[in-house]
């Protein structure tokens, strides 16, 4: 439903339910390609999603800058969840380890952006929660979902120094993943055996995500670029002695660059060389049976510069 | 070699994915650990009594050395005491004749703490026959691997087959010394890698890898000794959770679960008990190396 209030603002409201057949199902720390999906049931039934949102738009300085504030709430029936100590890989009876509940996620959503003008991007801000209510799980109590997260900002900036020149920036910043912690441990068997007094499923978060990436980007002016090159080939011949009668290189590329675009791109991900965890795990250390240790696991935990060449062709 | 020598580096660089972290945990809420595991073996039974300590914590676990301890036969109401020692370890010393555990027999664990009585109850299950223990000698091209220069000891032991599944629990010691690290816990069904059922014959043979006794590099005139535990199903479980619990790392690390538990909290218990209570008949044999 939209309802414009006039030139440059306007309210949007929607609300939708949906039903899901096909549930994804992990307990693994972080997600991983084994994840195993499994389809309703004759023991499990369909997701049932009900969501309403409703948003100001508006657009300022002859929509130079469009802005947006919205709020959500989604509420969802028989979501899929395991039971404590599921055994969910390569497991035929894989119903058993599953149980549903309930689901809830709310927040706001500020969006701002720049369309006008050399310099542009916009900034989109997220502030929201994610919880589970699962009989059996988690103390019988709301409790976060894997997918909750409190902050999520994202941001990109572009800026055309010159028609050929232009830099981009990307910033991104993601409240840490929930994870359970355990907050002590037991002895059993000269054995160090991690325990969560609370009971608490997600009971902690993995460290805050965020990262930063930079682009320089060339475009080539093909006419220009060939033009140099036939001059200085003629100026050579001339240098020599030579006839200049020599055609344009432009003639013999000229075919496979139609379109006569094509940009060099110098880019820097994760500028400042963050190591971003990806999951956080506990262990014994190695050659102290006594000593337990955490320990963060990173996947692209380094900066990754790269060059890139595009055409169009 | 030259262009080799900062490729490695650049290699190691973008992929070492791991480091140790310092993560500011919670203090758990105290509880009682009661980690008793008994056997007809006429040796001193130790029941340990602890709390829990603090995840991070580099010490052995706080000892309860108030507990009352005792282990009551249900089908013949004999009933033994447990003493306290050091380091919460409460001990029955075998002196008559007699074990303390009988096939068949179901027994309870009850532990008073406080005015609080915490309890279970476990049966003991039959055992497994060892026949002997074999030593070879290893250069180091053993195909099941262990140290050059060293000695392999192998188990040749037989399981009851029928179609009631035995669980066994394997402790593997050298010159008396119990292997005890996480990597050393050697579980299996049936002496094999699960159950095993409709066997042509009453007995069958263990086979890898619960044959090997860990190869420890076993030297000349070592005492290779082996225990074999016959303990219940859930007990069997309870090694298997444990040991994923605590080897639970890298990119496919599942969510923490607490491990189960058998012993029951008493209602208006003020500090909740968690462990296991296991009785096990067992058999035992040693060789020395030669």
């Amino acid at each position: 439903m939209n309802y414009v209030l006039n030139s440059f603002s306007s309210i949007k409201a929607s609300y939708n339910r949906m039903a899901q057949y096909l549930q994804i199902i992990s307990n693994t720390a972080a997600s991983t390609p084994l994840d195993v999906y499994t389809i309703a049931s004759n023991n499990l039934k369909p997701l049932i999603a009900d969501q309403g949102a409703i948003g100001y738009f508006r657009n300022f300085k002859d929509n130079m800058f469009e802005t947006s504030i919205e709020v959500y709430y989604k509420y969802m029936q028989n979501q899929l969840d395991y039971v404590d100590n599921a055994d969910l890989f390569i497991n035929n009876y894989v119903e058993g380890q599953l149980i549903q509940g309930l689901g809830r996620a709310y927040g706001t959503e500020v969006y701002i952006k720049k369309s006008k003008g050399k310099l542009g991007g916009w900034v989109s801000y997220t502030l929201s929660k994610t919880e589970r209510l699962v009989r059996g799980i988690s103390n019988d109590d709301w409790f976060r979902s894997r997918y909750d997260r409190t902050h999520c900002l994202n941001t990109n900036m572009n800026w055309d120094i010159t028609k050929q020149l232009n830099i981009g920036a990307t910033f991104v910043f993601l409240t840490g993943t929930p994870a359970t912690f355990p907050n002590s441990k037991i002895q059993i068997q000269d054995l160090n055996i991690p325990y969560n007094t609370t009971g608490v499923r997600n009971n902690y978060r993995i460290t805050p995500y965020h990262r930063l990436d930079l682009g320089l980007t060339w475009n080539v002016d093909m006419e220009k670029h060939w033009k140099r090159k036939f001059n200085r080939r003629v100026w050579k011949r001339k240098l020599f002695g030579l006839d200049n009668n020599i055609s344009s290189p432009r003639k013999f590329f000229a075919p496979i660059f139609k379109n006569h675009e094509s940009s060099w791109v110098l880019s820097v991900y994760n500028v400042y060389n963050r190591r971003n965890a990806y999951s956080i795990y506990f262990r014994t250390k190695a050659g102290d049976p006594l000593q337990t240790e955490a320990v963060r696991f990173s996947v692209i935990g380094s900066i990754v510069p790269a060059i890139t060449y595009n055409f169009k062709f | 070699m030259k262009k080799l020598a900062y490729i490695i580096p650049l290699i190691i660089f973008f992929i070492s994915c791991e480091n140790v972290v310092q993560i500011k945990l919670d203090e758990g809420s105290k509880l009682y650990v009661i980690d008793a595991f008994i056997s007809d073996l006429r040796t001193d039974q130790v029941v340990r009594v602890t709390t829990n300590d603090s995840y991070f914590s580099n010490r052995s676990a706080p000892p309860v050395d108030n507990a009352i301890v005792t282990l009551v036969d249900l089908n013949t109401s004999a009933s033994y005491s447990f003493s306290y020692t050091s380091k919460g370890k409460y001990v029955y010393s075998i002196n008559t004749p007699d074990t303390i555990a009988r096939l068949g027999h179901k027994y309870m664990l009850q532990v008073t703490i406080n005015g609080d009585t915490y309890t279970s109850i476990n049966e003991q299950n039959r055992g497994a026959v060892i026949d002997s223990i074999g030593a070879y000698y290893n250069d180091g091209s053993d195909p099941f691997g262990g140290p050059a220069n060293s000695y392999n000891c192998l188990l040749f032991a037989r399981d009851k087959a029928d179609n009631n599944p035995d669980y066994y629990w394997l402790r593997t010691f050298r010159n008396d010394t119990l292997f005890n690290g996480s990597a050393d816990i050697n579980i299996c069904i049936d002496g094999t890698g699960g159950a095993v059922l409709n066997a042509p014959t009453d007995t069958i043979a263990f086979t890898p890898s619960a044959t090997f006794l860990g190869f420890k590099n076993y030297k000349l005139n070592d005492v290779c000794k082996v225990e074999i535990h016959s303990i219940s199903r859930e007990t069997y479980f309870f090694f298997y959770q444990a040991l994923t619990q605590i080897n639970n790392a890298g990119l496919f690390a599942t969510t923490p679960e607490n491990i189960k538990t058998n012993i029951s909290t008493p209602n208006g218990a003020k500090i909740r008990s968690i462990g296991w209570f296991s009785m096990a008949t067992a058999v035992t044999k040693s060789k020395v190396v030669q």
